[in-house]
């Protein structure tokens, strides 16, 4: 479980997080939405542990992030990030960096050579799992980044953006699959930020949608359905919470011209 | 005896090598000499040239009866070594590490050759090649984590400057250095074979690529690890690497022949070890808020976060006011400054947080600085 306890946090003068309030139960993904420049991405790194707040605090698991070495290593094994722009070893194989990311997290050989094998098949790999990573595509580098952050079997998955950076559509779907079957397990806690509605309506238990640093919303589909008088899709019911007036904007757009 | 001096010496092409260039410097210095006989007078010629091929030809002796001999530097042997019945007991195969009586023997024609330089002493020639001995048998111990001769030679090397000129005292000093050294390596060859760690491929192919590779995770494995193995100096060495600077910072104060530049050691010390200190602690570990919101939000101490300055700003203070105290108490400043040395160093050394705590548990906005050679950003 995931306690997110009146966080707020200010790089600057500019606060990005005010006292965000959130809790995510073991298994439930939770989807973060907002406009770009809202404090999706610093939510997920202040769970992450990338960040202290200036105010507030989170817990994983019933452990405190940054409380104590011991707390903050055992966070650390059971909770694994995925940055929105992660850096890979460039002269590293894809397999190579993978076994790496497995023995870090000390997966059992074995399992973790056959988990290996069967996401280089899933994201379409295969061919270049030998090859340095410098050699990859921008999308085959999302897609190496995505199976180091399943490799590690860890039970909390933090993602900022797994769909974004030049996926194909075979990977999306394939990624799409993957979290549908791991939102069905009891023992997976996943928080991911998309900006994407269509993505994930069909699997987040709860959407969060963050609008000036603050959740103004968080709720079932069904749940923000009703708040919002909106019987459509997540997109439009993302849009009416955000930005009710964008129909109106479209038709005054096209008036003009 | 051909053997055992074939065992020890380098192959018979580098003496050969050396033994041509020996000839040649000296036959170069002769030929020049005799065709500008009208200008130089014969008499006036010395074999200036040769004597450095000389001390060339002591230093690679040296050396060479670390490196090319001991198993740690050539795996295939080192590992035929572990498969044999071969223990500390019996002698290495392919030669003695310590030195033997076939040494002293080289060590003597060297010896005798040096006499026909006038104004050398041969022991120089002598001490250049336990120098070198010396340093590859640091090499050596430091790779399989025995620091007592290193430590030793790091101290003893001190004694040297402080010696300058005098070839008996500087022999002495080499003479218990090399007994640390005998002691210390028939130690390890006995703890044989060695947990090389990460420098087993290095030894392997001479190239750090393997075990730095594997190290190379990214971000944000590399920073956000759970089993992230943060760097830390233990007490002892931290002790040793205090009381050693100190010790360094007397040989320069006696040897320098102006004292009032003797501070600039010192000085040197406690400026570059403060930066030291904050640059290993905040590199890659921001403050969580910038300078601008610090000053907006009246937030000018953060307490999380500021905390790795105390260190520093205690260092720098005490830096400048102990050897002023010491100094008007009626100290030596040959005293005053080595021994605020070493305090300096221990008190930027010993207290927290440790650079592991701080990396756990600090107040920080961890920023990844990935060398742009070795990762890419997607």
């Amino acid at each position: 479980m995931i306690s997110v306890v009146d966080v707020t946090q200010h790089y600057g003068v500019r606060p990005v997080l005010r006292q965000i309030n959130l809790r995510v139960s073991e298994g439930e993904v939770l989807a973060l939405m907002g406009p770009n420049g809202m404090g999706k991405s610093t939510l997920l790194a202040v769970m992450a542990g990338v960040l202290t707040p200036q105010k507030g605090y989170v817990e994983i698991n019933g452990k405190r992030r940054r409380s104590s070495e011991e707390n903050e290593l055992a966070i650390r094994k059971q909770a694994v990030y995925l940055p929105d722009h992660p850096w890979l070893p460039r002269n590293r194989t894809g397999r190579e960096f993978l076994m790496s990311i497995g023995e870090l997290y000390e997966v059992e050989p074995l399992r973790l050579m056959d988990h290996v094998e069967r996401l280089l098949d899933l994201f379409q790999l295969r061919d270049q799992a030998d090859s340095p990573i410098r050699s990859y595509s921008s999308g085959q580098m999302k897609k190496t980044s995505i199976c180091s952050t399943l490799v590690t079997e860890a039970p909390v998955l933090l993602l900022d953006e797994p769909f974004s950076g030049g996926l194909d559509p075979s990977a999306i779907l394939a990624l799409k699959a993957v979290l549908e079957r791991l939102a069905a397990r009891s023992d997976m806690t996943v928080v991911m930020s998309t900006p994407v509605p269509e993505l994930i309506e069909d699997f987040a238990d709860r959407i969060a949608v963050i609008r000036d640093g603050q959740i103004i919303a968080c709720d079932t589909l069904e749940g923000l359905r009703r708040t919002t008088s909106c019987t459509g899709s997540l997109a439009e019911v993302f849009q009416r919470l955000i930005n009710p007036h964008t129909a109106e904007h479209i038709e005054r757009y096209f008036q003009r011209s | 005896m051909r053997l055992r001096l074939r065992s020890i010496l380098p192959p018979g092409w580098v003496l050969f090598l050396l033994t041509l260039l020996y000839v040649l410097a000296d036959g170069v210095v002769l030929a020049v000499a005799m065709v500008f006989e009208h200008r130089f007078s014969l008499h006036l010629y010395t074999p200036w040239i040769s004597q450095y091929v000389l001390l060339l030809g002591c230093a690679l002796l040296g050396a060479y009866r670390i490196i090319a001999i001991h198993p740690l530097f050539q795996a295939d042997y080192r590992h035929w070594l572990e498969a044999s019945a071969w223990s500390a007991r019996k002698p290495l195969p392919a030669g003695p590490v310590h030195l033997v009586w076939q040494d002293a023997v080289v060590l003597l024609l060297i010896g005798m050759l040096a006499l026909r330089y006038p104004g050398v002493n041969p022991m120089d020639f002598i001490c250049t090649f336990l120098f070198t001995y010396l340093m590859s048998a640091v090499f050596v111990l430091a790779l399989v984590q025995a620091w007592v001769l290193p430590y030793a030679m790091a101290f003893g090397m001190g004694g040297v400057v402080l010696a300058q000129r005098s070839s008996l005292a500087i022999c002495a000093i080499f003479l218990v250095l090399y007994i640390i050294a005998w002691v210390e390596l028939r130690r390890t060859l006995r703890d044989f074979p060695w947990n090389l760690g990460r420098w087993e491929a290095f030894l392997r192919s001479g190239t750090l690529k393997g075990p730095q590779r594997q190290q190379l995770l990214g971000w944000p494995f590399q920073l956000l690890s759970p089993d992230r193995a943060t760097p830390s100096l233990p007490f002892h060495q931290a002790l040793l690497i205090s009381l050693l600077s100190g010790w360094w910072v007397y040989v320069l104060f006696l040897s320098d022949s102006q004292p009032g530049e003797a501070e600039m050691p010192y000085w040197a010390v406690v400026m570059i070890g403060a930066f030291c200190r904050v640059v290993v602690y905040c590199t890659g570990y921001l403050p969580p808020l910038n300078l601008a919101g610090r000053v907006f939000r009246m937030r000018w101490i953060i307490p999380g976060y500021d905390k790795v300055f105390l260190v520093p700003a205690i260092v720098l203070v005490t830096g400048y006011v102990l050897p002023r105290v010491l100094l008007e108490n009626g100290w030596q400043a040959s005293s005053v400054y080595p021994v605020c040395t070493a305090i300096v160093l221990l008190l930027l050394f010993l207290p927290g947080p440790t650079l592991r705590a701080w990396r756990l548990t600090g107040s920080h906005r961890i920023y990844p600085l990935m060398p742009k050679r070795e990762f890419i950003r997607i």
